[in-house]
Parts: C-alpha cells; structure tokens; sequence
C-alpha cells in the first residue's frame, strides 16, 4: 500500500491536472508511466492535451534526412499512428484502460512542421472522426511529403481554421486549387515560400469566401518576385495577379483581412547577396476593390513605379486598415509625406528602407510628423547608414512605441545609443545593430534599460579606438531579459569566452549565432554549453 | 477583525483584509454579517496548517488585484516570486496539506503556487525519480507498462 503522503493519493484530481496543465509534453508522458492512478488521470484528461508538438524544428535538417524509412522510430505518421489507434492489442488484464486517442479528443493545435507526416494520415476514418471536431491549427512547414496531391486529405478536418503549409517545396497552383476546392473553410492560410506558386493558384483561392488572413511571403513565382540578385536585377516575367487584371468584376470582393506578400528584411543578414522582391504595375486600387476590409498589410517590396496617389487610394478606401508595412525607397518618401495624417491613424506601421535613401530624406520623413505610429524600422542593406546622433534623437522623439530598430552605427557614437535605447525601453524588443563602436558604457546602458529586450543583433561591431575594453564584458554584470542575442562578425573570439561567463546572462539566452572574420578555434566554444542551459 | 478555528480547535483572530484573501470566509461573512462575532469554524484545515495560511496571506496583503486571466497565454510554472519560493520551502505532507487547505478556502493564489511548486517538482524527473519523490508503487503489470511506454515514448529525445 502506498504510504499516506503519496501525491497521487492525497490530492484530488482536479489539482492534480491543474499542476499537470504546467507541464510540458515531454513530462506529462513521462508521469502517465508512474503508476496505473496517474495514467489513467492523465488519460482522462483531454484538456492537457490541446497542444501537440511533434515538430523537429529545432533538429538539424528535421526529418529530410530519416524520414522516408517508415519503419524509423522517429516517423511523424507512426508516432501519430501509435497516438491515435483505435484497436490495441488485448491486455490479459482484467482492468480496462483508457486507449490512447481519448485524451486527444479535444486537440486543437498539431504541430508537425519539418517532418514527414504522410497527409493520407488524416483520412484515416478512426482519425478522421476525433480530429474532425476538434483540431483547428494544423502546422505543416517543411514537410516533404505534403504535395499538391496529399492536400486532398485535409478535407476531414472540418474545424480546421488554421494552416500552415509554408516551405513545403512540392505544391503548386493545383494545390491551392485543392483546398480552395476541398478545404475550402479555412480561415488561414500560410504559404510563406512556396516556390512553385503563381498567381494562377492564388486566384483559386479566392474561392474561400472565409479566408481571413494570407501569408504569400517569399512566394517567388508571384509576379512580385522577381528576385533580384544585388547589382543584377533579372528581367523577370510580369504576369497578371488577381489585383492587378484588367477586366476584374467588380462585384468580385474578398473577405481578406490580413495579407503578407514579398521577403522579410532579416534575410538580408543570413547570406552574401541582398535580395529584395520588387513589383511593376502594383495597383492599389484594384486591390482596395479586391480586398475592401483589408486589417493588416504587409507589402515588404519594393514597389518601383507605385503612381504617386497609390498610397492615399489604399489607405482611403481600407477603411479598417490598422497595421501597415511597407518598403520605402527613394521615391516613395514624398508620398509618404503626403499622408502622414493617415499613417498617423494607424495602429502600427513597419517600414524597411530600401538602399539609396538619403540621411536627408528619412529627416523629411520625421519632420512630416509620419512615424508616430512606428513599430519597427528596417534596412535592406545594413550598409545604408542615415542617422546620425541629431537624427536618431529625433526620430526616437517623434516614434515614441518603436519596437523594432536596425541601425547602421558608422555615425553613431556610443554615448547616443544609450541613450536611445534609454528612451524607448520600454516598448523596444529588437535591437540590430551594424557596424557600430560601442562602449563598455553604452552597453551596460543598454542592458541595463532595455527591460523588454529579447533579440540583441550587433554585427560587424568596430574595435574602439579609444581603447576601451570589451562591450561585452560590460553587459555581463547586468540581468536582462534578452532571449536571443546575436553576435556577428565580432572582432575577437575571446568576447565569446567573456560572455558566456556569466551566468546571469546566460541562462536567459536561447540562441547564439556567431559569425566572425577571425574564426572561433574550439576552445572559445567548449564553454557555450556548460553556461547557457537554455540555449536551442 | 474576524475569529476563525480550525479542525483540533484552536482559534485564529485575523483581520478583514486577512480574511477577504479566501473567498470561502468572504462569502461566509457576507452571509452572516458583520455584528456577528462568533468564530467561524474551518473543521477541514488543522491549526498548524492555518498558521502557515495566515502567514502566506498576510505577506500577500498588500498585493494588487490579479489580473483578469489571459486564455490564449501559456501558462507557466516559471515565474514564482523569492519570497513564495521560500515560503514553499517545506517537507511534502505539509505542502499538500497547504495545497488542500488553499482549494478548502477557495485561495487562487495559494494554489496557484502550490501547483507551480508541483509542476516543478516533477518537471525534468525521469519515471522512476518521480515513483521515488512522491512515494508512488508502481502498479502495472509490465505487459501494461509496455503498452503506455509504447503510447508516451513520442516525446522523448526531443
């Protein structure tokens, strides 16, 4: 008999599943094989299990490498297999158990991104009937098995409101024709970097007269995209989009509310060429017809002969556009000008400045009085250097809920960041900084007020000339709250040794990224894992 | 201020700020009034445990009110402020007895805690460690427990 201060036996269950909900997957399996009570708690409990994670994100190369053995014991579908059957093989025991599927009778979220779950898997008639009723998010990003094809199998999901099929390399227009066709209720949809995606398919999906929210980032194909190498535009096809044909009827409106289209800035900062999308004959008239309660939109391209009314039209007739991104070049600063009062109404705006904008140019900006509503400001090349200490000053001043802030620092001193960051800490999540001197000063300035910080980027950091010891040590002896801090291209490999010393930093820090002229030789690494516990 | 005793008897006197903490005592004075000076009797928590109770609840007097709860945050057993942590620091009866007087008194932040500290408790520990700190038998047959490894091993090594 177990003795009386046994867990299991003293607390009553609902306190149990309460301190169970705190838990993570990993330990909740884990306690259901302490004893038969606990199982059977465990089991019981379909609200622990609302989330399931199954994805190799994290993992080098996800599952590309093992998947396609079927047989591995790491296969998504026959993990998903074991979760879910229905028939278990017959226990000589007299108690009955509760077979594994009951507890995910409610699931709403299944993540399997960057594995090789067979989509088939969903049409399981057994499966088919618990996830029907229940599952609403649905993440398959990177997974190689899930084609235009295998899409099919998705239409059991009749509570699906949110898909994420982003990187999956295989489908094409017929596949987003499938689910115009056969999943036709989502409300959803994430086809980040589709490569083989046309606007053909996207006119398909105009079908889903729910479609709430379309993510077309890095979608290639799109007449948007001609991807342009640095120096080497390719003359790409222009095609027609479903904003832009010409004998659009009129009567045909969307119910999109969000709409994501072009390439994220950050990629800029991964490899060695800069690429940008760029779009001709962008009509936004055509796409305030189209898409009349348009919420949030994010064009992140650049949109090179935009006819200088583009953005007043856009932002007359969206009535309920409230959070805006856009890529702002040399040409498009008038414009902007020109609607600040509008801007100014919106509930967030997220602007990436294109190369060859002048210093000049961005106080214009400023002075009309258009960032106020400023979240996040971002650079296509990091090399485009237009704030000085007055500049930046006045920006800060003028965009006073900045979260996200790229700078270029060959005109910064040390000092000024501080107190940049002194300004804003309150909203300022991101910091990226290029090609900056910084002091020991400056960055235990930063550490110090940065309470909501949680992405540190300085690359190309300069060796301070006045001989000032190492930034980073400085920011040592601060607790902050960073997450995820990355340091590129630094001068010298010890600072890493410096950092990872210490451990208040440390144990905050989920990622590192290290990239650096002189090399790290293994001894400056051989101490990351012992300090950062919570590195990914 | 309001009398209280607990189940061998022993009386409390603590203030109303005190007292409002539960929301089993709140309802109770409501009902009976404020003229009535009787004590209110607790016969589910011992003396002892309510002394730990009072002391939790008198540290937490001055707290703001607890923000309306967010469904679509995570919840997480990470943020336990020091002092709690330190108040926590006890054997395990009398940790759940805390725990089941807070769910008897109707104290959200009392059980709240309790179950961060459970939640941590466990967190990290493999099958056999956790048999071990809560004293728990195993009770499957091995057959049964092939069955359930079969069920739960997803998870590991991720």
């Amino acid at each position: 008999m177990a003795p009386a201060s046994s867990m299991d036996q003293v607390l009553p269950v609902e306190i149990l599943v309460s301190a169970f909900k705190l838990l993570e997957d990993k330990d909740r399996c884990r306690l259901c094989l302490v004893s038969r009570r606990l199982q059977a708690i465990l089991y019981h409990a379909p609200e622990l299990w609302k989330r399931l994670d199954l994805s190799n994100r994290y993992t080098l190369g996800g599952d590309k490498f093992i998947e396609f053995d079927a047989d591995h014991s790491k296969n998504a579908t026959k993990i998903l297999r074991a979760l879910f059957a229905t028939k278990r093989k017959e226990l000589s025991t007299a108690t009955i158990m509760l077979p594994s599927f009951a507890r995910f009778s409610t699931i709403m979220r299944l993540d399997l991104s960057c594995t090789g779950i067979d989509p088939s898997f969903f049409s399981t008639c057994s499966v088919a009937e618990i996830l029907a009723s229940s599952l609403a998010q649905l993440i398959l990003s990177g997974c190689p098995l899930v084609n235009s094809g295998s899409l099919y199998h998705l239409h059991t999901l009749k509570s699906l409101s949110y898909l994420d099929i982003s990187h999956c390399e295989h489908v094409d227009d017929v596949g987003l024709e499938v689910l115009g066709f056969f999943v036709n209720w989502i409300k959803e949809l994430n086809l980040g970097y589709l490569f083989k995606v046309t606007e053909v398919g996207v006119k398909k999906l105009l079908r889903m007269s729910g479609l709430r929210s379309l993510n077309l980032m890095g979608c290639c194909k799109l007449p948007c995209a001609l991807v342009c190498e640095f120096e080497h535009p390719i003359s790409g096809r222009i095609k027609s989009y479903p904003w832009a044909i010409t004998n659009v009827n009129p009567n045909s409106t969307v119910a999109l509310r969000e709409l994501s289209i072009g390439e994220d800035s950050r990629i800029q900062t991964r490899g060695f060429w800069l690429l940008w999308c760029t779009w001709q004959h962008w009509d936004m008239r055509k796409l305030s017809t189209i898409c009349p309660f348009l919420e949030t939109l994010r064009l992140n391209m650049v949109l090179f002969d935009l006819p200088a009314d583009g953005l007043q039209i856009l932002l007359d007739e969206c009535k309920h556009l409230k959070v805006l991104s856009l890529v702002i070049e040399r040409n498009t600063i008038t414009t902007l000008c020109g609607v600040a009062e509008k801007l100014r109404n919106l509930k967030s705006l997220d602007l990436t400045v294109h190369i060859g904008i002048q210093g000049e140019q961005m106080e214009s900006l400023i002075a009309a009085n258009a960032l106020p509503r400023l979240k996040a400001l971002k650079f296509h090349s990091k090399h485009t250097n237009v704030f000085n200490d007055t500049t930046i000053a006045q920006l800060i001043e003028k965009a006073p809920i900045i979260e996200y802030l790229e700078l270029n620092g060959d005109e910064l001193t040390s000092g000024c960041l501080g107190n940049v960051v002194k300004k804003v800490s309150g909203t300022l999540q991101s910091l990226l900084l290029h090609h900056v001197k910084i002091s020991n000063t400056a960055m235990k300035e930063i550490a110090k007020n940065a309470k909501n910080l949680r992405d540190l980027t300085i690359s190309d950091l300069q060796v301070d000339t006045h001989g000032v010891n190492d930034p980073i040590l400085g920011a040592r002896t601060h607790r902050t709250t960073k997450r995820e801090m990355s340091l590129m291209g630094l001068g010298a490999a010890n600072k890493l040794r410096w950092l990872v010393s210490d451990a208040a930093i440390c144990m905050k820090l989920k990622k590192i990224e290290l990239a650096s002229y002189d090399g790290f030789c293994d001894k400056d690494l051989a101490e990351v894992p012992k300090h950062c516990v919570n590195l990914q | 201020m309001v009398k209280i005793t607990s189940s061998d008897n022993q009386e409390f006197t603590i203030s109303k700020e005190i007292a409002n903490q539960s929301v089993l005592i709140k309802n109770m004075l409501e009902d009976v009034g404020e003229s009535d000076d009787q004590p209110i009797p607790l016969p589910n928590v011992s003396g002892a445990i309510l002394q730990k109770v009072i002391e939790y609840a008198t540290m937490h007097k001055d707290d703001p009110p607890p923000a309306p709860e967010d469904e679509t945050k995570l919840k997480t057993s990470e943020d336990i402020e020091e002092r709690d942590k330190e108040f926590m620091q006890l054997d395990q009866g009398t940790m759940f007895e805390i725990i089941l007087a807070a769910n008897y008194l109707d104290m959200k932040n009392l059980l709240d805690l309790g179950c961060k500290t459970v939640a941590n408790m466990i967190k990290g520990k493999s099958v056999e460690e956790v048999r071990k700190l809560f004293n728990i038998v195993n009770d499957f047959t091995p057959e049964e427990e092939e069955q359930i490894r079969k069920e739960n091993e997803w998870c590991e090594d991720r």
